[in-house]
């Protein structure tokens, strides 16, 4: 059975080893995806989420008790990608190598290889507000009030990213499949 | 989500949306690899506690021990003047500067002032008004480079 957020919480706070290995096995998932897309690097995320899980644990051990521990979370998660994207912004551009989108769980197959690397390309064109802002929305299926409390952006300056984020997609994809 | 965010079926941006909420992996072993950083970090913590504490302390043993010694021992000079109007420290250790050292006046017509000095042998005199040149008549006196008449103080370590 899975564990609840707060009796994650309430053991975390109180030493128990085994509930944050626990808590990474329930929220990890839906972070490492949101950071690998943002950072399009899976080893970034990878360490953003180390981070991200030792400052939660450290901040519950203090005695922070989050209202809603994913969306507390994401907060943290979303902080960590942009300092780590502002220190590393020159050199992503290069990473493709060790992109998000290959290392998905989808059976090998050319055409799709092909495919996930031109939607990762056209990620890559949006500004990191954008793409935050874009994957939080469509891909995490966060609501514009949660999106506001992980980002502490407003909900207009939110739904105007998302909407140029969609537009500037679309065109990026339809100049690829055309 | 409402409606007019929902991004529909015949949308170019529906398959990619589809293809990005694919499961991306959690590298196998991210607690151990989380748990050990902690502890690399805390490691690195408790090394700069350490060195801080110990640039603390030497910090205060040079505060406190090495520039008492360097700094040497506090002279008072004085001079028996009722009459006049200023009397100014000119020395070795003034650069023979009048400005730097002034004598303050006690209701007695006794002018003192205390300054630090480093062991070693000084010259000195006391300018009255900022024109005559008076040596010290407690202390040994010495003629300087112009034939005025001056006095001589010697700082011991102890």
């Amino acid at each position: 059975m899975t564990p609840t957020d707060e009796s994650l919480v309430a053991r975390v706070g109180s030493g128990d080893p085994a509930a944050l290995a626990e808590m990474m096995a329930k929220h990890g998932p839906a972070l490492m995806r949101f950071a690998t897309h943002f950072l399009r690097s899976a080893s970034d995320a990878d360490e953003v989420l180390q981070d991200v899980f030792l400052r939660a644990d450290r901040a519950i051990r203090r005695g922070t008790r989050p209202d809603r521990l994913d969306a507390w979370l994401f907060r943290i998660t979303v902080n960590r990608c942009r300092s780590r994207h502002r220190r590393w912004w020159p050199f992503v551009a290069g990473a493709a190598a060790d992109s998000a989108l290959s290392h998905a769980m989808t059976p090998p197959d050319d055409n799709a290889f092909a495919w996930r690397e031109e939607i990762e390309h056209a990620l890559a064109t949006l500004s990191a507000p954008l793409r935050e802002a874009f994957l939080l929305k469509h891909v995490e299926g966060l609501e514009y009030r949660e999106m506001a409390e992980v980002t502490g952006a407003s909900i207009p300056a939110l739904k105007m990213r998302v909407a140029r984020a969609c537009e500037q997609l679309r065109d990026r994809l339809k100049e690829v499949q055309s | 989500m409402s409606d007019e965010d929902e991004i529909q079926p015949g949308d170019p941006l529906s398959p990619a949306v589809r293809e990005l909420r694919r499961s991306v992996p959690v590298e196998p072993g991210l607690a151990d690899r989380t748990g050990a950083r902690g502890r690399r970090l805390r490691r690195r913590r408790l090394t700069l506690a350490t060195a801080a504490a110990s640039l603390a302390v030497a910090i205060t043993v040079i505060n406190f021990a090495i520039p008492r010694r360097a700094q040497g021992r506090t002279i008072t000079f004085a001079l028996v003047a009722p009459s006049v109007r200023s009397v100014s420290l000119v020395g070795d250790f003034t650069d023979w500067r009048p400005d730097r050292v002034r004598l303050q006046r006690a209701s007695t017509g006794v002018w003192q002032a205390t300054v630090r000095l480093r062991p070693g042998q000084y010259r000195f005199a006391y300018l009255v008004d900022d024109a005559e040149w008076r040596a010290d008549t407690r202390a040994a006196t010495a003629p300087d480079d112009f034939g005025r008449p001056t006095s001589v103080v010697t700082v011991r370590e102890n």
